[in-house]
């Protein structure tokens, strides 16, 4: 019941917005504090029953609408509420228009649908609707750029939704049902079975191929793989900052909840570890060759997403959890360097790397010490949260060469970030920690930044065992040999950028198609 | 004939409107292939839960009558009304743009927006 109470409730605070754009902040902020109450009962219940599932309008199970609340729905919910809360204490002293506040209680109500939502029809809708949501909060202070890279996301989100339904029309034809549940009964059990019993790769159907390509290449182009969601760059730059936390931290991570859903049901793991490979290795190139703060914070999100890849690819307990935990910690890390990195260009009137180390005497000490703090995460510092999921994500992968991906994932995330280091100097003393104009922007640092210090107490509370004793060397070699590499070869040679050809729209529409193939292909190979 | 159904013709009309989104530079002929797309799957969704001969799914009573699959019409609906809302405002985002820059030429949009963008240093806030 609550799963219901949750969605409706930020529907309703939307209209209340509405009605009363004077309160807009108030009314939000009390949404997003009952929101928390209610994601406290559930979790208290799930901690004590196990998974929650609720079928809307009094039909028997799985025959209705389901809402499910499982421990992706707990991690993620728990997000939401942190994100909602910092976001609002960063605007507390800004005057932002009231339908941003509208948009920003509907933007949170489609969010709650999606953590819960089980049937493949009610993500559509409200992943639809998420879409239209993000694409007018990306061009909300309407600049003309902000309103192309607006543009090209709905157009492509559009495409990827257009084959996402195709897929569930297929699925629908051949299994009768919406609800995963069924379908993975129908689909997975005889996969499964399939496989045990002669070890080789089982033929499957030539509609669960098509169905399960059309699906994966929808969730795709929303989730932040390279080929597929050329959008991403543009529109996590040009957008204003709060914007961009709230697209990065939630919006995106919610097909990567969908996909981990789907990733149990359809034999996709194998395409799904190949891609995660490739954003990986090339979201982290764009960022070593990018020259902006905001540029590179988004093409590392490209790569950080092939983490989450590779982790449902290697598919065993620790691959998937693995890959949860380092996409909710990524959520937390992304939001606070947008928001942090917001106060700072702001201060230094501009986003280039140069000039953010040249002046960051401006910057107020406590944005320094958020960026500091969330690149050293990026880069995969020890104890900090990203580390943690890779480290149960490396546990469950066995074969050699997955191994070196995932540590040259890691080089190459460490190598973009070391020229921003400098930022963290505490170059001067005088500057007060906190100061009364900008309280609210320091009290939403400290919001994100208090998960993201105690992320690995937090994780062992919940009940999973992470051994960081034995994870402890390599992540720290990487780290430093990434930065010997940065100072001694690579810091003189990097002064172009690399092909921008395929961030423009129709480029990005034909990378689309082709990856819309190359899926197709290698899921009916593998 | 029996291969000519909504369903090859739903996945024509798909390709044909890929090709536009993918080929043509004017964002009008784009946001027409679009819709073009979100047709074509309405059209198979709805032709995939059609038998022959059967009737609306309305019960009268009578006997020995085959009902259409009534769930994906009821789909449909909810995938017209959010395809409704997708093209209009993009419409309108496009009209912006159009009447800032005077073209619908989505490669020269895209030239001006990005020189507009290096000169305005202000971006950030």
């Amino acid at each position: 019941m609550t799963q219901l109470l949750l969605p409706v409730l930020f529907f309703i605070t939307g209209a209340l917005v509405l009605l009363w754009p004077r309160r807009a902040q108030l009314i939000t902020l009390v949404a997003v504090l009952s929101s928390g109450v209610l994601v406290v009962m559930l979790a208290a219940r799930f901690f004590d029953y196990g998974p929650i599932s609720y079928t809307i309008g009094g039909w028997p199970a799985k025959m209705g609408i389901e809402l499910y609340f499982d421990e992706i729905g707990l991690y993620f919910s728990a997000l939401a509420v942190v994100l909602g809360l910092a976001v609002i204490t960063y605007l507390w002293n800004r005057r932002m228009k009231s339908h941003f506040y509208l948009l920003f209680n509907f933007l949170f109500g489609s969010i709650y649908t999606l953590i819960f939502a089980y049937d493949l029809f009610n993500i559509f809708v409200a992943m639809e609707f998420l879409t239209l949501i993000s694409f007018l909060l990306i061009g909300y202070p309407r600049r003309p750029y902000q309103i192309w890279a607006g543009l090209k996301y709905l157009l492509l989100s559009a495409i990827g939704m257009g084959m996402y339904l195709l897929g569930v029309a297929v699925l629908y034809y051949h299994t009768g049902a919406l609800n995963l549940g069924i379908i993975a009964e129908l689909v997975g059990g005889e996969l499964t079975s399939g496989r045990m019993t002669c070890g080789l790769a089982p033929q499957y159907e030539a509609w669960v191929i098509v169905s399960s390509a059309l699906l994966v290449t929808g969730l795709a182009v929303r989730a932040g793989i390279f080929l597929f969601s050329m959008w991403l760059p543009d529109a996590y730059s040009f957008s204003s900052p709060v914007v961009a936390a709230l697209l990065a931290g939630l919006s995106t991570k919610m097909a990567g909840i969908i996909l981990i859903r789907l990733a149990a049901v359809f034999p996709i793991d194998s395409v799904l570890l190949i891609l995660g490979c490739i954003t990986g290795i090339l979201g982290g190139l764009y960022a070593i060759f990018s020259h902006e703060l905001r540029r590179i914070i988004s093409f590392s999100a490209l790569a950080q997403v092939g983490y989450l890849l590779i982790g449902l690819g290697v598919g065993r307990e620790a691959g998937i959890t693995g890959g949860m935990l380092h996409l909710v910690a990524h959520g937390l890390i992304i939001s606070l360097l947008f928001l942090a990195g917001g106060t700072a260009i702001a201060a230094v009137g501009g986003g280039s790397v140069s000039l953010l180390n040249a002046k960051r005497a401006v910057i107020p000490p406590l944005a320094r010490l958020s960026l500091l703090i969330g690149l050293l995460a990026l880069g995969g510092f020890p104890w900090l949260p990203p580390f943690v999921g890779r480290a149960l994500l490396s546990g469950g992968i066995e074969s050699g060469w997955l191994k070196a991906v995932v540590s040259l994932i890691s080089l190459t995330g460490v190598i973009a970030i070391v020229r921003l280091l400098p930022v963290g100097y505490i170059s001067d003393r005088n500057s007060p920690f906190f100061s009364r104009d900008s309280l609210p922007e320091s009290l939403s640092f400290v919001v994100l930044l208090l998960p993201i210090l105690f992320f690995f107490p937090l994780v062992r509370l919940a009940g999973i065992e992470i051994n960081l004793g034995d994870n402890l060397i390599k992540p720290s070699m990487i780290l430093i040999s990434g930065i010997l590499l940065w100072h001694l070869v690579i810091k003189e040679r990097i002064t172009g950028t690399l092909p921008k050809g395929i961030l423009k729209l129709d480029w990005a529409i034909i990378s689309l198609v082709a990856g819309f193939s190359i899926i197709y292909l290698l899921i009916g190979l593998l | 004939m029996e291969w000519l159904n909504g369903v090859t013709i739903g996945v024509v009309l798909f390709v044909i409107g890929l090709l536009a989104l993918m080929l043509r530079r004017d964002l009008i002929v784009k946001l027409l292939g679009l819709g073009l797309i979100n047709t074509s799957v309405i059209l198979c969704l709805i032709s995939l839960g059609y038998y022959t001969r059967g009737v609306a799914p309305i019960i009268t009573g009578k006997p020995g009558q085959i009902y259409i699959d009534p769930l994906p019409q009821a789909l449909v609906l909810s995938a017209i009304v959010i395809n409704l809302a997708i093209l209009a405002l993009s419409l309108v985002f496009v009209m912006i743009l159009v009447e800032r820059y005077h073209t619908t030429d989505s490669v020269k949009i895209a030239q001006q927006v990005e020189q507009e963008r290096s000169h305005d240093q202000e971006h950030i806030r």
